[in-house]
């Protein structure tokens, strides 16, 4: 059976459809408006130099968030490349790092203040979860959104944004710990309201 | 079973909800039993759970639907497609 073809709607269109929910894919993931805005922009643009391509397989949003997807992806390795990693040189690593050997924590880490399983269904959490990612700075917020939210490899994240997998882990580890933290802040302000 | 380096390596490879049926099911045996590392492990998997859940909910467009692009910016996108439709008319 020959798969459903989805419509070609005209480009005219796509600002008043597709625009807001373009600009909130962009807004987490570059923590910028100014960004956001341009990475739609750029998105519409190349959508509409390439509609040729579009083949009506899928749904026109999901071919426009493919191709916001990979602006984001540029945008962050350009942004990558003006940022100084050094602060997550080995050396340093080491001297704070609470793992006494890899995978194995010194410690265990203290529980949540929130129930995760429950958290995590809840729509308002997942919007806490949206404005803390969206609040993330710098290296730890390029290594967390390739590789958590579109799971570039560890390979290729290590190689654009010129860090050893170790080092990346610790980056995820500690962007874990920063979103776990305001992931609190905010829900346990929610519930005391 | 599994030892503590090879459940991190395996998540630091990639993640959780990627990882094949049999390595997941491994994973799960490790840190359920394990002292040393089943706690962190543990917090990480939910974690990327959470992450996993917040895409299938982006995708649903239903997050956040109070943040709009500006009015500025989607008056100078429209126009910047109108000229772009225009000039492959041409």
């Amino acid at each position: 059976m020959a798969a459903a073809q989805h419509s070609r709607p005209d480009p005219e269109t796509w600002v008043d459809e597709h625009g807001d929910y373009l600009y909130r894919v962009a807004l987490v993931r570059l923590g910028s408006k100014a960004d956001a805005e341009d990475a739609v922009q750029e998105t519409l643009l190349a959508a509409v130099k390439g509609y040729d391509r579009y083949d009506g397989s899928s749904p026109i949003r999901a071919w426009l968030t493919g191709i916001l997807k990979h602006k984001v992806v540029d945008h962050i390795r350009k942004a990558s490349r003006m940022v100084s990693t050094d602060q997550f040189d080995d050396e340093g690593i080491t001297d704070k790092f609470i793992f006494k050997a890899f995978g194995i924590p010194e410690r265990n880490p203290p529980d949540w203040g929130f129930d995760p399983r429950k958290s995590f269904e809840q729509k308002e959490f997942m919007e806490y979860l949206y404005d803390c990612m969206t609040e993330l700075k710098g290296p730890l917020r390029q290594a967390f959104i390739l590789r958590e939210l579109e799971g570039i490899s560890t390979e290729e994240i290590c190689k654009e944004i010129g860090v050893t997998p170790n080092n990346l882990w610790v980056m995820l580890h500690r962007t874990r710990n920063q979103l776990k933290t305001c992931l609190e802040v905010k829900w346990l302000r929610q519930e005391a309201s | 079973m599994l030892m503590c380096r090879q459940v991190a390596k395996a998540l630091k490879e990639k993640r959780y909800w990627e990882l094949p049926p049999h390595k997941r099911a491994g994973i799960r045996i490790h840190i359920a039993l394990c002292a040393m590392c089943g706690k962190y492990h543990t917090q990480v998997i939910e974690f990327e759970k959470g992450v996993q859940h917040f895409l299938e909910e982006e995708e649903k467009g239903t997050l956040h639907e109070d943040l709009h692009l500006s009015a500025d910016a989607g008056a100078k996108i429209k126009a910047a497609i109108h000229d772009e439709a225009e000039h492959r008319a041409e």
